[in-house]
């Protein structure tokens, strides 16, 4: 007799342990230990230029923390998908597909894997944010929810990584969008749309609230699509729904709203 | 545990004009039982429809009692088994203890401890314990082989498919391997593709021969051998006559077919009947022994 068997259903604590097991592998990875090594640089970078300044502001004084982190969720994005490609890279589909936890458990358990990067994130950012209170001046909410938009940015392309590999399982795409995040830029005259870049920061803490709630709305359908590619069960078409209405009702609040007559909240 | 394990009745599969398994009917029970073909007789087919990767076009499948083409039977019966590929892949940047760790999780082994306790115990059973914490690109293929069986080990399967598990190793690994497979605890239903006579001889105790997609013989490996007897004959000349003749060591010949008169008979080895088998054409009925 099997000693796995007796369990009712398993799923969810295999795709837990699937997540912890891929988490420490995507955190320990060489390629996302070099971009945390970044972020704590534009890091140190702004605490070290903003030490004497009477009035230090993320806004002009924290882009080396913004493009620290961004790079990081970037690296997040190409480790999660190399990492949703490893059976195809490396021929173990047959021998995994004998297995009893599924595509579905599997894909889940590595969109759940970018908790690890979340969480080594917002330690830093939280060292920023008590860094910056305790030396410099005390932030402000808008600085706040960027720090923690920062954050959910890296579960966004995390799960945007996970559901590149399954739905164009090419290990070419994910540098191509990643570079494509470089060099796309937001352009120089302001507008309503630029809500969609994933970096924008908008100047009211009510609105930069929203942008995170778009950015959590694009990782919750970034994640039901990639768990749908192996069937859209309930719980998957919930997600998305929920994900594709916060992406919607966050979309029309900032669209509306962040441009008030010739003046926009960036 | 139930008497037979896996039973196929009358399964087909084709790929393309190929067909790969023909019509097969056969029942694997208690033990190791041998699949002993040339290349392309369908070994690989009929194993990886066993171990649930592959669907057939026609026909019936049961294992341990449940029917694979239904969910819940298909998950029940991929927790009870352990299957090795013909080819197996690794990640190679992972150490060989987070390599069989990884496939424990996906084996619905979820708490931590208990898994870690079961890999270890399986990569004991394969001796590379000492390896547990090298990376798998560093490992030689024969250890590769062994992690590949450790895998399939994990949670003790009620039912073992190993497909040409010793193909590449050298003579050494592989009596290591028939070793570790005679000796495996919990007595698992093993069936076990080769293509390698001596393996059958030295492992099983039923040895079923298919080729051309067909099963041409089920029985003993002895009883395999016995299909040859008068039939094999030694000459000190090479026989045009026969279906098959090589120089022997000793520089006679060895011969096997339809001997001629006077011929001196020599005793058939189980080589000797597989060749016969098929190596024979014409020859579609199934010796059942």
């Amino acid at each position: 007799m099997s000693s796995v068997q007796g369990h009712a259903d398993p799923s969810r604590r295999v795709m837990m342990a699937l997540a912890n097991f891929n988490g420490r592998k995507l955190l320990f990875s060489w390629g996302l230990m070099a971009a945390y090594g970044m972020a704590l640089l534009g890091t140190a970078v702004f605490v070290a230029s903003s030490l004497g300044k009477n009035d230090v502001s993320f806004g002009d004084d924290g882009w080396t923390v913004a493009v620290g982190f961004y790079i990081f969720a970037i690296f997040t994005m190409v480790a999660t998908n190399h990492a949703a490609l490893r059976d195809r890279r490396e021929g173990t589909s047959e021998q995994h597909e004998s297995l009893p936890a599924d595509p579905r458990i599997r894909a889940g358990g590595l969109v759940l894997a970018t908790a690890w990067p979340v969480a080594a994130a917002a330690v830093l950012l939280s060292v920023v944010a008590a860094a910056t209170a305790v030396w410099l001046v005390v932030p402000s909410g808008v600085q706040l929810m960027a720090l923690i938009q920062t954050a959910v940015l890296v579960a966004t392309l995390g799960s945007l990584g996970v559901v590149l590999a399954a739905w164009v399982p090419n290990p070419f795409v994910a540098p191509v969008v990643a570079f494509a995040f470089f060099i796309v830029q937001t352009p120089e005259v302001p507008a309503s749309w630029h809500v969609i870049f994933p970096l924008a920061h908008l100047g009211s803490v009510y609105l930069a609230a929203w942008h995170t709630i778009y950015l959590g709305g694009l990782t919750l359908v970034f994640a039901g699509a990639a768990l749908a590619r192996s069937g859209a069960r309930r719980s998957v078409i919930a997600c998305l729904l929920v994900g594709a209405a916060a992406v919607a009702i966050s979309l029309a609040v900032m669209i509306t709203q962040v441009c008030s007559g010739s003046t926009c909240l960036f | 545990m139930q008497d037979t394990t896996i039973e196929f009745s009358s399964v087909d599969k084709r790929y393309g004009q190929v067909r790969a398994l023909d019509s097969v009917d056969l029942e694997v029970g208690r033990g190791i039982t041998g699949l002993l073909g040339p290349n392309g007789a369908g070994k690989t087919t009929l194993i990886r429809i066993a171990a649930t990767v592959l669907a057939p076009e026609g026909g019936r499948v049961s294992m341990l009692g449940l029917d694979p083409a239904e969910g819940g039977g298909r998950i029940e019966i991929r927790r009870r088994l352990g299957y090795m590929p013909q080819e197996p892949g690794f990640y190679r940047n992972f150490t060989a203890f987070e390599f069989v760790d990884y496939v424990a999780i996906l084996k619905e082994m979820a708490d931590r401890r208990e898994r870690s306790e079961e890999v270890r115990r399986v990569l004991g059973v394969v001796e590379l314990t000492d390896m547990a914490h090298k990376k798998i690109k560093a490992l030689s293929g024969g250890m590769r082989r062994r992690l590949a069986l450790a895998q399939a080990l994990i949670g003790r399967p009620e039912l073992l498919l190993l497909d040409e598990p010793t193909a590449g190793l050298d003579p050494e690994q592989r009596l290591r391997f028939r070793e570790t497979v005679s000796q495996l605890a919990n007595d698992p239903v093993v069936l076990l593709s080769t293509h390698q006579t001596e393996d059958v001889v030295a492992l099983c105790e039923r040895v079923i021969v298919l080729s051309a997609g067909a099963v041409r013989f089920d029985g003993a490996p002895k009883a395999l051998a016995e299909t040859a007897s008068g039939r094999v004959w030694i000459g000190v000349d090479q026989d045009s006559r026969a279906a098959l003749s090589w120089r022997m060591g000793d520089g006679r010949f060895r011969h096997i077919g339809d001997p001629p008169p006077r011929a001196a008979p020599a005793e058939p080895t189980i080589d000797d009947a597989y060749l016969l088998m098929v190596g024979s054409t014409s020859d579609s009925q199934q010796v059942s022994a």
